[in-house]
């Protein structure tokens, strides 16, 4: 059982969530007591493929709690990016329910979907997807533009000007992408991910196109700002070189949860989600 | 500066081709319609000028027809005179906004002298005080003076009197006299001997202007036929005698079929005819009283009233009211320019036609090269809507796009276009055949930049770029998040 004051301060986060992406979803506070902030029951995704049904994740579970950098690994075609698309709000589960940050999201509309995506979570894209046109600073700054920012000018500049520091790129403020290397794209990726403050940065996989000093020091950033800034980091990976520096690991095979464990304590533990279709390693 | 139009701005700049190839049809296009509108626009606002200032006045009125007339004998015959000429112009005496008003015969004729035709001519018979106030210097005579009340002349056309020197080897002067004739249906051919008081023409008149002349009213209403009869039978039906007898005088044809009764009983000898004495030609012919009234002009016999006046068409039809409106019509100077103010309209309709198809292919382009640009990006666009950019913020940034393009290459294509027509303005647009001296007014135009085009072609371009920034936007707005995660 909570403690009442614990009770409260959870409470108006969830209403605060909930107020800024819009969504009128009941609060469930009780499930947010062990302080999940990603949490996925029973969740289904199934693609149309001509005439035939693709099942790409069939009755996945885990809870993800807040701070955790995390890892959902697996081979190709195990359903990582399709869990990290749910859990990104950018697609839609056939079925089950995922809960972002105390909101269902399949209760919200594109507009408050879109906010959520705003407020609560930053993206990492495997090719970094940054706006060509504009500079570092400016790709940085940008997710500031595309909604409310509570700061001023003055806080915005110090906090992007934090940002690319953070990420080693002082230098390069002014340059446009297609005048950087790989990994500088992916540490301005990095850096704009965080601008809005997010709770969850979502990494799909933000080292395959980087060589494997360039991926380390990529990891080693993100662990950085993790620890900094209480972020919480979901990326998906096949690399076992940086699963192994989770402190949260998510395996997925044929699209089931087969590992779910926190290397910290010791031995994977069982998946959470439906035991009859985990493998445990 | 906003993000939108920074985003805008430089991807317009970093896919060159794509932006000229839609900037250059832009301003194609943009440059096509001040040129035409400002030329067209010239050309009918100089026509209207021309013929309100020379011709027509700013309002006509004239008598309905049935019939289609017209107000250059050219383009067809004149209508029937004024029936209640007295009345209207006692109307337009007290009406407040009638400047001024004269009233102006319309015909047809050909020139002649000793035996030989020398051309036809355009006349239009005027009353010379009234005419010349309201129209004073329009007809520059190059020789000669104007006509004066009461008197019988004509101010002969230069050109046709160019003309006749050419094609005969005739030198008409001033004080020398040309036949005049012409027929109608009232009175058949006749035929009048003139002295040329004067010799001009229209300023700037052009194609059939030029050979424009103005004669005495008397003349002209011999010419086309214009008797007190006939007018009387059509304004007032006044009942006329038109008997036989009335006609040529007391001796029936039907009293008797003999020469003797149709002649008399000794033509020669009964009509007491002496070599001594004048022949009495009144006893031959009889009473010719009915036809001396049918062969009598009538002074207040008018095809048109042309008025200079502030009041539009219907102001002035109100002016009227008061009078047996049904068989007057007011008509304005583009009725009077005839065939000529159908040509210059005729030609904005098609210019305007060629504009619109121009637009609509414009469209298309924009459309297809904007909806490539849109498929090359959705990584872009996916990542805008993954990291919480609205649907209303891509739908901006295309906007954005669009209308910076049009508006940036369309202030081109009005840069082009009003250059061009400063250039057209200074070495003048040359009229190279007959119709375009009509349209021009004159051998050269010299066109003036139209504000109204400006301000159409900024429209236009406004419209150009919604439009075909419609489909290529429901396109973007289509593109999911998830497209940010493909793999390249």
């Amino acid at each position: 059982m909570a403690h009442p004051r614990q009770r409260q301060i959870l409470t108006l986060a969830l209403v605060t969530t909930a107020y800024k992406t819009g969504s009128h979803a009941p609060i469930r506070i009780e499930r947010y007591l062990n302080m999940a902030i990603v949490s996925l029951k029973d969740v289904e995704k199934i693609y149309p493929l001509g005439k035939t049904k693709v099942r790409a994740l069939g009755g996945v579970s885990f809870d993800i709690e807040k701070g955790d950098f995390v890892s959902i690994a697996g081979p190709s075609g195990s359903g990582k990016s399709t869990i990290l698309n749910l859990i990104g709000c950018i697609d839609t589960a056939s079925s089950g329910q995922v809960v972002i940050n105390g909101v269902e999201t399949s209760t919200l509309n594109d507009k408050q979907i879109t906010n959520l995506r705003h407020e609560v979570l930053g993206f990492i894209f495997q090719s970094f997807n940054l706006i060509p046109v504009l500079s570092v600073y400016e790709n940085v700054e940008f997710p500031l533009l595309l909604g409310k920012n509570p700061m001023s000018k003055q806080e915005t500049k110090t906090w992007i000007n934090y940002l690319i520091d953070a990420v080693g790129l002082d230098k390069w403020s002014t340059h446009k992408p297609n005048e950087l290397s790989g990994g500088q794209r992916q540490r301005v990726a990095i850096a704009r991910a965080l601008a809005t403050k997010p709770s969850i940065v979502m990494a799909d996989e933000p080292t395959a196109n980087l060589d494997s000093v360039t991926s380390e020091a990529i990891i080693d950033l993100m662990k950085k700002m993790n620890r900094e800034l209480e972020t919480t980091f979901i990326f998906s990976t096949h690399d076992q070189d940086i699963v192994n520096i989770a402190d949260h690991v998510i395996r997925l095979q044929d699209g089931l949860v087969v590992q779910d464990y926190k290397p910290s304590n010791g031995t994977p533990e069982p998946a959470s989600s439906d035991p009859t279709e985990q493998v445990v390693a | 500066m906003n993000v939108l139009w920074k985003i805008a701005w430089r991807n317009l700049r970093e896919h060159k081709t794509k932006t000229l190839i839609i900037g250059l049809l832009v301003a194609f296009g943009v440059s096509l319609m001040v040129i035409g509108n400002s030329v067209l626009e010239s050309i009918t606002q100089g026509m209207e000028a021309s013929f309100v200032d020379n011709y027509t006045g700013d309002l006509i009125i004239r008598n309905t027809y049935d019939e289609p007339v017209a107000f250059i004998g050219a383009f067809g015959a004149a209508p029937p005179a004024i029936g209640s000429y007295t009345d209207v112009i006692g109307t337009l005496d007290d009406a407040a906004d009638v400047n001024a008003y004269t009233p102006l015969l319309s015909g047809i004729a050909s020139l002649n002298q000793d035996d030989e035709a020398l051309s036809i001519a355009m006349l239009w018979g005027i009353q010379p005080s009234s005419y010349f106030e309201m129209f004073p210097d329009k007809f520059r005579l190059s020789e000669g003076r104007e006509l004066t009340d009461g008197e019988t002349g004509i101010m002969l056309s230069q050109t046709i009197v160019d003309a006749v020197q050419i094609e005969h080897d005739i030198v008409l002067n001033i004080g020398d006299t040309v036949l005049v004739s012409g027929r109608n249906d009232i009175t058949g051919t006749k035929i009048r001997e003139l002295p040329i008081i004067g010799i001009g023409e229209y300023e700037n008149a052009a194609g059939i202007f030029d050979l424009i002349s103005l004669v005495d009213a008397s003349t002209l209403r011999a010419l086309t036929g214009l008797t007190a009869v006939q007018v009387d039978a059509i304004s007032t039906s006044t009942p006329v005698d038109t008997s036989e007898d009335a006609l040529f005088g007391g001796s029936s044809i039907s009293d008797a079929n003999s020469e003797d009764a149709l002649f008399g009983g000794g033509f020669v000898r009964d009509a007491d005819v002496s070599t001594d004495d004048a022949i009495d030609f009144d006893n031959i012919l009889g009473d010719t009283s009915v036809r001396d009234q049918f062969l009598a002009l009538d002074n207040n016999a008018w095809h048109f009233l042309l008025v200079d006046t502030n009041l539009r068409e219907g102001g002035l039809e109100q002016q009227l009211s008061g009078l047996d409106t049904a068989s007057l019509e007011v008509e304005t100077w583009r009725w009077g320019a005839g065939v000529l103010a159908d040509l210059a309209f005729n030609l904005q309709t098609t210019l305007n036609i060629i504009i619109v198809v121009i637009v609509i292919v414009a469209v298309i382009i924009i459309m297809n090269t904007l909806v490539i640009s849109v498929t090359e990006r959705l990584a872009e666009i996916g990542t805008i809507r993954a990291i919480g950019g609205q649907k209303g913020f891509v739908r901006r940034m295309i906007m954005s796009e669009v209308l910076t393009i049009t508006a940036l290459f369309g202030l081109v294509g009005i840069a082009v276009g009003s250059a061009t027509i400063g250039l057209l303005n200074a070495i003048g647009l040359p009229a190279s055949n007959f119709f375009l001296q009509v349209l021009f007014g004159g051998s050269t135009l010299r066109p003036l930049l139209s504000i109204s085009s400006l301000w159409l072609s900024l429209g236009g371009i406004v419209v150009v770029g919604v439009v075909a920034s419609l489909y290529p936007t429901s396109v973007a707005l289509g593109v999911s998040p998830v497209q940010a995660m493909q793999k390249r």
